[in-house]
């Protein structure tokens, strides 16, 4: 693999002749990436060590689908995504540590085409469509998770 | 079979509150925003005014607008973009000449690298780690999309 002083590229840990792999995110800590995975047609949310590429289990995915835009909070304990609902895009967040998965709806009819949760999972900016044009909000999460408070920064 | 705790919010009593200044602020700046970005402090967005496409940086909780020095200046139209979690850098692609580029970005200092590709490909979309040091990238290579892990120097 090609490298530089500066940077090494550690080529994929997806990598798999059948699948498309696409909407990367990282774990702050480093260590989870989630990734969406598309294999005959359907696109699916998978979470993998870093370290050694192995799959971390998820509870509640197997159906939804299509899911898009995943999103890991700093430990990865939180993964928030938007998945198919009755043929309606709507956002769910995965609390792996407590197990339970949360659907959670937007004001106004909203459609969610984008999202990312914050390091320490207090909010989540959601990009949607207005009149056909794009805009971004920014949501409270704290009445719904618990936050993850021991992020390793400040 | 274990048992399912599920939160099912489609009824109404567990929507998420807007977090109603910031999101205020996002419409008076610019006509739409797009590929929201999070830090533990900092809000990152594609934002379009007057048809030109920059890349705006917030403080969400004092709403000052954080300058970035040379990278809307420069040419080339940013695609997407990720915040570390510190808020210290920003990975950028961008697209410049009919070639795409991906760069890491020092908030702080202004200082900006660009990543080689390697092999090859089109680059889609990025995810930084908390401090900045692993970069997910979506690369597509030869018609397939796959995620690139690159390790970046301090």
């Amino acid at each position: 693999m090609g490298c530089s002083s500066e940077v090494s590229i550690n080529q994929s840990i997806t990598s798999n002749f059948s699948e498309n792999n696409r909407d990367p995110s990282i774990s702050g800590d480093g260590k989870k990436l989630a990734f969406i995975s598309e294999r005959n047609g359907t696109a699916s949310v998978q979470i993998r060590n870093i370290k050694n590429g192995s799959v971390v289990p998820l509870r509640y995915f197997s159906r939804n689908k299509p899911h898009s835009s995943p999103s890991l909070s700093w430990s990865g304990r939180y993964l928030a995504l938007i998945v198919n609902n009755y043929n309606r895009k709507i956002i769910a967040i995965s609390d792996r540590k407590d197990g339970k998965l949360y659907y959670i709806p937007l004001y106004g009819n909203k459609i969610p085409e984008n999202l990312e949760l914050s390091p320490d999972a207090r909010k989540i900016a959601i990009e949607f469509s207005d009149n056909g044009r794009p805009q971004v909000e920014i949501f409270d999460l704290t009445q719904i998770i618990e936050p993850e408070n021991h992020i390793g920064i400040n | 079979m274990a048992c399912l705790s599920i939160s099912l919010c489609s009824c109404g009593q567990r929507y998420i509150r807007p977090t109603s200044r910031i999101n205020v602020l996002l419409k008076q700046l610019a006509a739409s925003h797009s590929q929201p970005t999070l830090s533990k402090r900092l809000l990152a967005t594609l934002s379009n005014k007057q048809e030109k496409i920059f890349i705006e940086l917030i403080d969400i909780q004092t709403l000052r607008r954080e300058p970035l020095p040379k990278l809307n200046s420069s040419e080339g139209q940013p695609i997407t973009l990720s915040i570390s979690a510190d808020g210290k850098t920003l990975a950028v692609i961008r697209k410049r000449a009919e070639e795409y580029e991906l760069l890491v970005y020092k908030i702080k200092s202004g200082k900006f690298k660009r990543i080689p590709i390697i092999p090859r490909g089109i680059p889609k979309e990025i995810s930084l780690s908390g401090r900045g040091r692993i970069l997910a990238v979506e690369i597509n290579r030869n018609g397939k999309w796959d995620i690139d892990l690159i390790r970046l120097g301090q």
